[in-house]
């Protein structure tokens, strides 16, 4: 019981992290790039325009950082719930 | 030496290095075919997987669609790399924890149905092949200007060379090979952009570069150079689709007053154009003039550019206009 008690509880702290990168996922290139972008171009950091930027670059750094995290979160989750691999 | 000399030995010396790496990684059991015994140290399947977005279509096909399309083509560049996200969240762990190779075996064990196995396997054959007639599109045209064959025997070598280090080597040789396909590319893509960087800006790191300030002396920032040049160019804008298109380049007819409006004309003239020269507009071909221009007269040039003499510098002379529509 307890340890079917426990997968739950795992599974259910993996969707969790899935579910909080994927909305940032989705913040930084539809909302960000796609979505807000006329607005964010309003604004100027560097010689940027600030929604182009998101679009162009700035997605793509959050996106390489979201996966780094994601393996980072999810091992510890692993080792924490016992299931890891090594 | 001379250079196709060189190119032969530079191309050929690639090709011994991935059919060396194929022999070398040769695959003895189903486990080293399929997932390379699962022995490759995570930084190098990065380095493959890399190489792997640093495809063909990365190579020649995006930067082409970004300098044609402007902001517009982002979307490229953020599903190129944002499927990954999606890879490395939903699909990967998965995959690897279920303990299976393949998508359709893990989708037929999971959904207990040989039917849906068979599915998945058409579907992966379907997004495969459409995706390799890219990538074999690309084979050929790269091939063939290096080589200097046609495109067919182009696309035959490049096959040939796939062929023989994914067969012999799987998983493992497939991933070998481009961990050094990785650092081919990774090499060929910064250099220039390195150069062309502190050539535009005086900022050796591109990605600073690009939003920074021309160092032309004309204050300007490079985008927004760039936006003018391409607007000029008469592409859509980098930053948008605000400005009309053909605001720069101005195909006049109306102010030509040799020409009576009556009388037939075999050109037009193009003003605007100062700083680009004719030959580029030339060379852009049809693409740049087939929008209906200014002064509501709606004519098109479809033909090729050349200077006009008789005209202020910069103006440039279009054979082959078409009357207003």
């Amino acid at each position: 019981m307890s340890d079917q008690k426990n997968r739950q509880s795992y599974w259910k702290a993996n969707l969790k992290l899935v579910a909080f990168c994927l909305g940032i996922w989705f913040v930084v290139s539809y909302l960000f790039g796609i979505i807000l972008v006329e607005q964010l171009n309003t604004i100027s950091i560097g010689g940027y325009k600030l929604g182009f930027w998101f679009a162009q670059q700035g997605s793509m750094y959050v996106f390489v950082v979201l996966i780094f995290f994601y393996a980072w979160r999810m091992n510890k989750l692993d080792r924490k719930f016992n299931v890891h691999e090594d | 030496m001379d250079l196709k000399t060189l190119t032969y030995l530079v191309v050929g010396a690639t090709f011994l290095l991935y059919i060396g790496i194929a022999i070398w990684a040769r695959a003895s059991t189903t486990r080293e075919f399929y997932v390379a015994g699962t022995g490759v140290h995570p930084i190098a399947n990065g380095m493959a997987t890399a190489a792997d977005w640093m495809s063909a279509a990365s190579f020649i096909s995006m930067a082409g669609l970004i300098a044609f399309l402007g902001y517009d083509a982002s979307v490229y560049l953020m599903g190129w790399t944002g499927g990954y996200v999606l890879l490395a969240l939903l699909l990967a762990p998965y995959l690897r924890k279920f303990g299976k190779f393949t998508v359709p075996e893990f989708i037929g064990e999971r959904y207990y149905s040989k039917l849906a196995r068979l599915v998945a396997v058409i579907c992966l054959i379907v997004a495969s092949i459409t995706y390799v007639i890219g990538q074999m599109k690309g084979v050929g045209v790269a091939f063939g200007r290096f080589l200097e064959v046609d495109f067919e025997t182009g696309v035959g070598v490049g096959m040939a060379i796939v062929f023989v280090y994914a067969v012999l080597g799987g998983m493992k040789g497939i991933t070998y090979t481009q961990i050094a396909q990785y650092c081919v590319l990774i090499f060929a893509y910064t250099v220039p952009a390195i150069f062309i960087a502190l050539n535009l800006t005086g900022n050796p790191i591109p990605q600073l570069g690009l939003g920074s300030t021309m160092n032309d002396g004309s204050g300007l920032l490079l985008l927004d150079k760039l936006d003018l040049i391409v607007t000029d160019l008469g592409f859509r804008r980098i930053y948008g689709t605000k400005r009309d298109f053909t605001q720069y380049v101005l195909i006049d007819d109306v102010s030509d007053d040799r020409y009576s409006r009556s009388a037939p004309r075999d050109h037009a003239f193009l003003h605007g154009t100062e700083g680009l020269g004719c030959a580029n507009l030339g060379r852009l071909g049809t693409g740049i003039h087939r929008h209906p221009v200014h002064h509501g007269s709606g004519s098109w040039c479809n033909g090729p550019v050349e200077p006009d003499g008789d005209h202020p510098v910069g103006s440039c002379r279009c054979r082959g206009w078409q009357p207003p529509v």
